[in-house]
């Protein structure tokens, strides 16, 4: 990896592939080429009638709720998972985009306390596994009914067109929800997929077993910093870099490769202008 | 912490087995079909129980939308089987 030119900002890449994605994800206007058997798991709602795919959490829900096994969605998203961790998080998912965009706006920041990590688990189990098979699949209290991105892509939309005509108390709290993962979204980077995303709660122990790995720059790391600084979910990356373990291997981590985009390893003289520290597996 | 580290073989061990694992679930999954019932209330009338076999890429898409519902332990269509693939938005 070389060391980015002067004045170049070197997480463009990462916007373009987001941006992209968000695009592309988005684009099916052919229902005969739709692949919604097909589960990216990334937090785009299936409902979303130019979507292209299936989301993982809905498909659960629903099979939770019919009482079956989902082998093809829990199948290629463990195939996904091993294959690249969190990567799609941090790269793919059109959620995690919009979560990056509002945290540039000028705000006080600060990052959620690490124990609210766990959060999104109670969630995964309870509202996507075991209430839709208690309550069936179309519980009121299924995780389907109040996600952020369902609202985003369905109920507003609906509401702009005027296809809502009752306002009942589910769309106002689904609202609500939109509402407050949004502004706390500008204050604190990446707070839903830290606290509350169920998929990256599914993909977030696949991270430390993904063949995806961020080769750590043991020899030529000097400690500064800046990769902490640059880490969007406050991951500490230069404790595992010290260490010599891949920077993500950790379970927040979201593999955007912003700490190794932001190394002066090119400074350090251990390293090179030519190669840098760090390298993907 | 070792365990993880970049060389480390269980690593790489539980992550070939995860791989094997996905692999299974979807070699599986492309073998399991499912009986989905016709909300048929004449046919029920009549005592006749007509279900559709759909295989589990099916059931997926029919998750998408709500195209299936279960009652008394078992799937029932929410509607017409018989029609074309078309965009089906979410009914909820």
């Amino acid at each position: 990896m070389r060391r980015p030119a002067p004045g170049r900002n070197p997480f463009i890449k990462r916007r373009f592939v987001q941006v992209t994605s968000l695009v592309l994800l988005h684009s099916s206007f052919a229902p005969w080429a739709q692949a919604k058997w097909f589960c990216n798991p990334v937090l785009s709602c299936h409902s979303c009638v130019l979507a292209w795919f299936a989301c993982p959490v809905g498909v659960f829900v629903h099979y939770s709720g019919y009482h079956m096994f989902p082998f093809v969605a829990a199948g290629t998203v463990l195939l996904l998972g091993a294959l690249f961790g969190r990567l799609l998080c941090g790269w793919v998912c059109p959620f995690g985009l919009i979560m990056d965009w509002l945290y540039k706006i000028p705000s006080p920041k600060f990052a959620m306390p690490n124990w609210t990590g766990y959060i999104k688990y109670i969630v995964l189990i309870v509202m996507v596994f075991a209430l839709p098979w208690f309550l069936g699949e179309q519980s009121l209290y299924s995780f389907c009914r109040i996600c952020p991105a369902s609202a985003l892509q369905m109920t507003v939309p609906n509401l702009i067109m005027g296809k809502v005509t009752t306002v009942s108390v589910a769309l106002v709290v689904k609202l609500a929800i939109l509402v407050a993962v949004l502004v706390l979204a500008v204050f604190s980077s990446r707070s839903f997929c830290k606290v509350f995303c169920p998929i990256g709660a599914i993909l977030a122990p696949l991270n430390l077993i993904s063949f995806w790995a961020l080769k750590p720059p043991v020899m030529a790391c000097r400690d500064c910093g800046r990769c902490d600084r640059v880490c969007p979910v406050s991951g500490v990356p230069s404790e595992r870099i010290a260490s010599g373990i891949p920077a993500n291997r950790a379970m927040e981590c979201v593999v955007c490769h912003d700490c190794q985009e932001a190394c002066p390893h090119g400074e350090c003289p251990s390293g090179s202008d030519e190669s840098g520290p760090f390298a993907v597996e | 912490m070792a365990v993880w580290s970049q060389t480390s073989k269980t690593r790489r061990a539980v992550g070939v087995l995860a791989l094997l694992i996905a692999i299974g679930l979807i070699v599986g999954g492309a073998r399991v079909s499912y009986e989905v019932h016709d909300d048929d209330e004449m046919a029920a009338a009549f005592g006749l129980d007509t279900y559709t076999e759909v295989s589990e890429r099916e059931l997926v898409i029919d998750a998408t939308f709500s195209g299936v519902t279960r009652r008394d332990g078992k799937l029932y269509s929410t509607y017409d089987r018989a029609l074309g693939a078309v965009k089906r938005a979410c009914p909820t």
